[in-house]
């Protein structure tokens, strides 16, 4: 017999509710199976504790106890019809509310995962607002090499060039 | 033969005792579902003291189980109208007193800790040599009482569902069919929750044994 299934039947064997020969069967094996022998002696015990913390029955109902069940029933009745439509609208529109939150969900995804994408090529609506994009050419160079400006011989040429032509241009 | 015959009829009105009770709290139950109350108040003298016996025994503390129980009974009448006839209702029943209790104990977040106090040998010797003690009359009514809150004390310091759980089992004699539709949950899952909540209370047990070997130490 499988260890799985007589491991499985412990609890049932405890409570007396097996047919003899599978008692029997699992009586067998618990001859050389210690980790079943463990289980039963772990369920036989802890039934004893919890008899043992069995309360006496010492708290009872009093007589006018369903009496008065009944009063705070009609006390809340009103309550409880009048919030009953709500509760059961709010229960209806679960499914819906969820639907309507993943529409909203997919359409905000096609709408702005494309835009943010996009915006690597192209200067963002919020770039072009600020306006903080170098705009010259003269400005781009020099932001260029401004990290680690290395040829200060051509940057030098290119500074002449531009107020040569500037200068000619003012003429 | 006769003996035989005698058993048999016995056993057959039992079953039809049990089953004519059945019926009766079915036609009380759709009596209460069109909305009269005095069915509901007939229902509830019926089922009062298994709800006020199952709460004291989860909450362990008779001041609490009036209100629990008065909960429990508001709960069941307004949701009466969802019962199907065709299911168990005292299942139900234990459901939402087993709910309302744990709500109850989760609510007031008083957790009672396993008392300090060692074990003695007797109630080790008790709590291991399963059968022996526990059938003995003659035992000191001082050490019944001794081992009885000792038991409480560890029962007590399980979390509420595996408490309730146990309490079904072994003091409502619950069988395995019957926890599975009180907690809708599969046979092994309820196995499962067994084993687990039986072993806390061993572990619970063996810290307090160590605790007490590590003083006479």
């Amino acid at each position: 017999m499988n260890h799985r299934r007589i491991k499985d039947w412990i609890e049932e064997y405890v409570d007396h509710t097996l047919s003899p020969q599978k008692a029997l069967e699992i009586e067998q094996h618990l001859g050389g199976c210690s980790e079943c022998r463990e289980r039963l002696t772990l369920a036989r015990m802890t039934r004893q504790i919890v008899l043992a913390a069995r309360l006496e029955n010492e708290c009872a109902p009093g007589p006018r106890f369903a009496h008065s069940v009944v009063g705070a029933i009609e006390q809340q009745r009103e309550t409880y019809l009048f919030w009953s439509p709500v509760r059961l609208l709010a229960i209806r529109a679960i499914p819906l509310m969820a639907l309507l939150a993943f529409i909203l969900a997919a359409v905000a995804y096609a709408q702005f995962i494309p835009a943010l994408s996009a915006s690597g090529s192209e200067p963002s609506y919020v770039e072009s607002y600020l306006d903080c994009s170098p705009a010259s050419e003269q400005e781009r160079f020099m932001l260029s090499n401004a990290a680690g400006a290395q040829d200060s011989e051509k940057a030098l040429d290119f500074l002449k060039q531009q107020h040569s032509e500037s200068a000619g241009s003012g003429r | 033969m006769k003996v035989r015959l005698s058993s048999m009829s016995k056993a057959a009105s039992v079953q039809a005792r049990e089953s004519g009770s059945r019926t009766a709290t079915r036609d009380l139950i759709q009596s209460c579902q069109e909305g009269d109350t005095a069915a509901f108040e007939e229902l509830v003298k019926r089922f009062e003291r298994k709800v006020f016996g199952l709460a004291y025994q989860i909450v362990r503390s008779a001041n609490e189980v009036e209100d629990i129980a008065q909960e429990v009974f508001t709960k069941l009448f307004f949701s009466l109208p969802q019962f199907r006839l065709d299911a168990s209702f005292e299942a139900w029943l234990y459901r939402i007193t087993v709910n309302q209790c744990c709500d109850y104990l989760r609510k007031r977040k008083r957790t009672r800790h396993v008392n300090e106090s060692e074990l003695s040998e007797e109630e080790a010797a008790y709590f291991e040599k399963v059968g022996s003690f526990s059938q003995s009359r003659e035992m000191d009514i001082s050490l019944r009482l001794e081992i009885r809150q000792t038991a409480d004390n560890l029962l007590s310091a399980l979390p509420p569902q595996e408490r309730s759980l146990l309490v079904l089992k072994e003091v409502e004699e619950l069988s395995i069919e019957e926890l599975m539709a009180v907690f809708k949950a599969s046979r092994s899952a309820i196995k499962v929750r067994l084993f687990r909540a039986r072993r806390r209370l061993k572990s619970l047990y063996e810290t307090r044994m160590k605790r007490k070997g590590g003083r006479r130490a």
